[in-house]
């Protein structure tokens, strides 16, 4: 489609882009041409298909599953954070009661964990967070050059467009000139043939 | 005779004014001085003026239910005691019992139920006793020739910074300085032109306080002449001497100058808040750091080959005397190989540094039963001897935690029964001995290499047969217990983990806490350099559309530059063409018009 209209449009030389309505025009166009544009072809043809559930895994499946029944979410149970003797019922069974402390030593063993990973992060923590604010800070100095350079790219682009445009537009305008005056000379030229013509056909009565 | 004047009268607002502007110059004190500038008020009705209403630290608003409430309760407290009562409710006496009254009758109209108006309202005809407490009036558009008198009076006085004694006093001060500095002048002219004079205007009249004390008197002559008396300045001053510094101080005091000084540090400390850990070992405050030295200027290779090089060169070394630090060194290491050896010979629960019962109660069957006992529980029984030997030993050298038992009775227990030090040799062939019957041992109950798996299993196997019974204080084997027993140590296990627990959950909270002060500068500053950092790529996204749309409008616009000139070219070779033809066209009629006409 791209193809049978040709955009000749320079805008750096063309005037009446800035006229009211022109604006809304284009607008209006660009607006038809999306609700008459149907993609015909498959433009990802070269990709292989989608797979949406190359990375789920049962508990996110469950997860998903439960989101669409529009149930809440389970809450985590503290309970056996909090080193519960044996319930009511089983106060006699040892069993209960040795699952209980077997309890309290793992729960035991992960706080010793956790205060080991704290005095970890204390022993380390400034450094890494240091290390990890100057890496972020260099990613964010890395990007600000690119932008620049993009907007350095930009406007070099839109320079060559309009430097271009510029020579071409005076010798457009110079062409129009001439074209307009030969309009007119062509017009006078003609009125004066038809004056003469007049003037041959009155001379021939006058004649016969 | 002059007519009588009573002064008072409802205070007016110039009155108010020019009140306020006398305070601020003469201050609180100099009341009849202030009533001189207001002519129709006294002295005290200034001061009362001053002190009940015009004060600005009075409170003029509307009474609040807690004042009037706690007013009723000082009345009554105190009665008739309004100054005291005005400190406490912060508003002046009168204030209070003006407030205090119409409260009174309010609560007896209540009472009776009349409807009268308030009996304290002022009716025509009387005039107001105490004037000072109520609002100024305004003052009139047309004041009195008197009172416009007073006022611009008390303007120009007020305005007088200063008195005339003051303002003679500043000019006779300029004068002196001036006729001084002319003065200095012209000596230093005159010394410059080589003429000395002297100060010769000596003061006549005065003292020179240069020359002589005023009003000196001299000391009377004593007893003793002290003209060549010879003072040696460091001798002690016996004169200033006391008690205390020949005792030197007090032990009691010195001992709660100290406590009060550790008190001090303590609370110091705790006020920093350093933990607890910082508290107990005394670390040094400062890390001292490695020492640099600079890079020696002949390396080692330059001085072997320097040394190859010149071997023909003898140098002679004389022998020097040993160092006397060399000796201390040595000294310092033999003590230290020592001690080494002397810990190798402890017994080995000290050398590895494991728990060690806090009291030594091991039964040792009585020596009478001597006689039936078998070989190898003689031998038991010595083990033990020795065994309880070493622990009293060992306790003795290097203290046990905790200990119950003291030094003394560890002494002298080895006082009855002496310890033996063996030398390294016998240690060394009990070993291998020891060593032999393990081996022995072990082939006879086919041990043979036990794996760690096996052993770990065993070992757990064993711990679970292990059981505290609380009630008892005791181990014991669990499979001896009763169930109720069971429970009752499994159930003391879970309460000391509970209490195991509390304590580390406590400190993991206190860590996190510090942590999180300490990092949470950090999180923000990534988290906004993170947000930066997408803004950042969001418009790079954006310009490298930009780009890749302008790109296309050049190219597009290259195409359709030279399109749009061949049209215009075409156009404009047309429109010749057309001209041609035209021209053509009417010069052939031109020639026809010519022909026809002639």
């Amino acid at each position: 489609m791209a193809d049978e209209v040709v955009v000749d449009a320079l805008p750096y030389i063309d005037q009446g882009y800035e006229e009211q309505g022109v604006r809304e025009a284009a607008l209006l166009m660009v607006e038809e041409e999306t609700r008459r544009f149907r993609p015909t072809k498959n433009y990802l043809e070269h990709l292989p298909p989608l797979k949406l559930n190359a990375f789920e895994t049962d508990a996110m499946r469950h997860e998903f599953e439960r989101i669409q029944q529009r149930l809440p979410m389970e809450l985590l149970s503290m309970k056996r954070y909090e080193l519960p003797a044996p319930p009511h019922g089983r106060m006699t069974d040892i069993a209960a009661w040795t699952e209980c402390v077997d309890n309290s030593y793992a729960q035991l063993q992960h706080q010793l964990t956790r205060i080991n990973n704290l005095e970890l992060l204390s022993d380390y923590g400034c450094e890494i967070w240091k290390n990890e604010v100057q890496m972020i800070m260099q990613y964010v100095n890395e990007a600000q050059t690119s932008l620049q350079n993009l907007r350095k790219q930009i406007q070099e682009v839109n320079w060559a467009r309009k430097s271009v445009q510029m020579q071409v537009g005076d010798k457009l305008k110079e062409l129009e000139a001439k074209w307009v005056a030969l309009v007119s000379k062509n017009y006078e030229i003609e009125q004066a043939c038809a004056q003469l013509q007049q003037d041959v056909r009155d001379s021939h009565r006058l004649a016969s | 005779m002059g007519r009588v004047m009573i002064k008072g009268g409802v205070w007016r607002n110039t009155e108010d004014e020019i009140l306020k502007a006398a305070v601020m110059k003469y201050g609180k004190n100099q009341w009849s001085r202030i009533a001189s500038l207001l002519h129709r008020k006294s002295a005290k009705q200034c001061k009362a003026r001053w002190f009940e209403w015009l004060d600005p630290s009075i409170k003029k608003t509307e009474w609040s239910r807690e004042e009037d409430e706690k007013l009723l309760h000082m009345a009554k407290l105190m009665p008739t005691q309004w100054r005291t009562i005005s400190t406490i409710i912060g508003r002046t006496a009168a204030q209070c019992l003006e407030r205090y009254e119409t409260l009174l009758d309010q609560a007896q109209k209540k009472e009776e139920g009349d409807t009268g108006d308030d009996p304290r309202k002022l009716k025509p005809g009387e005039i107001d006793p105490n004037p000072e407490t109520k609002p100024a009036r305004p003052d009139p558009k047309d004041m009195d020739e008197d009172e416009l008198e007073m006022l611009s009076e008390a303007r120009a006085r007020l305005a007088n910074t200063q008195g005339k004694k003051a303002k003679r006093k500043a000019r006779e001060k300029q004068l002196e300085e001036a006729r001084r500095l002319a003065a200095l002048q012209k000596r230093r002219e005159l010394r410059a032109a080589g003429i000395q004079t002297f100060n010769r205007n000596r003061r006549k009249r005065g003292i020179d306080y240069n020359r002589e004390i005023p009003f000196e008197k001299k000391p009377q002559p004593g007893f003793y002449d002290t003209s060549e008396d010879v003072i040696d300045p460091f001798a002690p001053d016996f004169k200033r001497l006391r008690q205390q510094n020949l005792d030197g101080e007090m032990r009691v005091e010195k001992e709660e100058k100290e406590r009060q000084k550790d008190r001090q540090k303590m609370k110091e400390k705790k006020e920093n808040q350093m933990p607890s850990s910082m508290l107990s070992n005394q670390e040094p405050a400062k890390k001292l750091t490695k020492l640099v030295l600079p890079e020696p200027q002949i390396s080692d290779q330059d001085i072997q080959q320097v040394l190859t090089v010149e071997k023909p060169v003898e140098v002679i070394i004389e022998p020097m005397e040993p160092d006397q630090e060399d000796i201390d060194r040595r000294k310092k290491e033999e003590e230290k190989r020592n001690q080494e050896l002397e810990f190798r010979r402890r017994s080995q629960v000290v050398q590895r540094t494991l728990p060690r019962p806090t009291d030594i109660t091991i039964a040792l069957r009585s020596s009478k039963s001597d006689s039936n006992m078998s070989d190898s529980q003689k031998a038991e029984e010595l083990i033990k001897e020795e065994m309880i030997k070493m622990l009293h030993y060992d306790a003795l050298h290097s203290a046990v935690p905790n200990d119950k038992l003291s030094a003394t009775q560890h002494k002298n227990y080895l006082d009855k029964h002496p310890f033996e030090i063996f030398t390294d040799e016998e240690m060394e062939h009990a070993k291998e001995l020891l060593k032999k019957e393990m081996d022995i041992v072990k082939e006879g109950m086919s041990h043979g290499a036990i794996s760690l798996d096996v052993y770990s299993q065993v070992w757990e196997e064993c711990l679970d047969q292990v059981l505290f019974l609380p009630s008892q204080g005791r181990y014991t084997r669990a499979s001896l217990a009763s169930k109720k027993e069971r429970l009752e140590s499994l159930e003391k296990e879970l309460e000391q983990n509970r209490n195991h627990m509390a304590r580390e959950a406590k400190k993991a909270a206190k860590l996190e806490k510090r942590l999180k002060i300490l990092l949470s500068g950090y999180q923000t500053k990534a988290h906004q350099l993170t947000k930066q950092y997408n803004e950042l790529l969001n418009e790079i996204e954006k310009a490298t559309i930009e780009l890749s749309t302008f790109k296309h409008l050049q190219k597009q616009e290259e195409l359709a530059i030279p399109r749009r000139i061949q049209a215009l070219e075409d156009d404009v070779r047309r429109q010749m063409e057309r001209e041609g033809q035209l021209q053509k066209r009417y010069a052939e009629l031109k020639l026809q018009l010519q022909e026809g006409s002639m």
